[in-house]
């Protein structure tokens, strides 16, 4: 059972997991939006924001919604750390997030990681993605 | 493979880190400081030194990463959670209370129509906590 990261967005939730399951190769995206809630209060009828999102990868979880329309804060002071199963996956995971968003550090070789890098995506998220560590000694 | 949040903090990475460690029965490993940094890795600010360039907190299988910013001004975190969903409604109430003293509660702990308990809150640290009760099928 893991701690898992629950993304926030103002209205790209649904785009941000498409591009997100595409990217890391989820097969079990589900959504539901503010509208299908029990109890939806009126002004969330007209909406397709997202209320909950989640996807799988191996043993990992990623949970995202949209803030309740009209609500919301850019994402900051928090990234979502992705190890990935060899330093090529690592990259190209590093290199397609980067894709229309922002690289904060580009992807290679640091004194921690043999391939590491940062990235903001074009929707907000700010992500670091790694090739698999060298045990500690 | 999984997606583990890293949490930033200006300087109260180490306190935040232990108080979870506490929480959620846990131990904080591998802790380096900014005064270990390689020196072709970039400069520290004077004065920040002793503060944590990583740590990791594990529990049981379960991590969370985080330091403090390297130049401070990481800000308050906004615009993502942490989930963490239990088995037991009294154990996530208790973990949930915990988190919540001396912070913030922006939705009370109870049953909602996806959880027998869910609540949430942003610790004393800032960090925004979503604490839940998991159902069964959540772990097929």
């Amino acid at each position: 059972m893991s701690v898992i990261p629950y993304l926030h967005f103002q209205g790209d939730c649904a785009r941000a997991m498409q591009f997100y399951a595409e990217v890391f190769g989820a097969t079990d995206l589900r959504m539901m939006r503010y509208a299908e809630a029990p109890q939806a209060m009126p002004e969330w009828k007209d909406s397709d924001r997202v209320m909950h999102g989640q996807m799988t990868l191996g043993d990992g979880v990623l949970m995202a919604s949209d803030f309740p329309p009209g609500q919301g804060d850019p994402q900051q002071a928090v990234s979502v750390m992705f190890t990935a199963a060899d330093a090529a996956t690592a990259r190209r995971v590093h290199d397609r997030l980067a894709e229309g968003g922002a690289e904060i550090m580009p992807f290679g070789p640091t004194f921690f990681s043999p391939g590491f890098g940062m990235v903001k995506d074009r929707f907000g998220t700010h992500w670091m993605i790694s090739a698999p560590m060298p045990k500690p000694a | 493979m999984s997606f583990i949040p890293y949490l930033f903090f200006d300087d109260t990475c180490e306190e935040a880190l232990n108080f979870y460690a506490e929480v959620f029965g846990g131990k904080v490993e591998g802790v380096m400081r900014y005064a270990e940094l390689p020196p072709d890795a970039g400069e520290v600010p004077k004065g920040r030194e002793t503060l944590v360039m990583n740590a990791t907190l594990q529990v049981g299988e379960a991590s969370l990463m985080a330091s403090d910013s390297m130049e401070g001004g990481a800000g308050r975190p906004s615009g993502i959670s942490l989930y963490k969903g239990f088995d037991d409604v009294e154990r996530a109430r208790r973990v949930f209370d915990r988190l919540a003293k001396d912070g913030e509660v922006t939705m009370p702990f109870e049953p909602t129509f996806w959880s027998k308990g869910f609540g949430r809150c942003r610790d004393r640290y800032g960090t925004d906590w979503m604490i839940g009760v998991d159902a069964p099928e959540d772990h097929a």
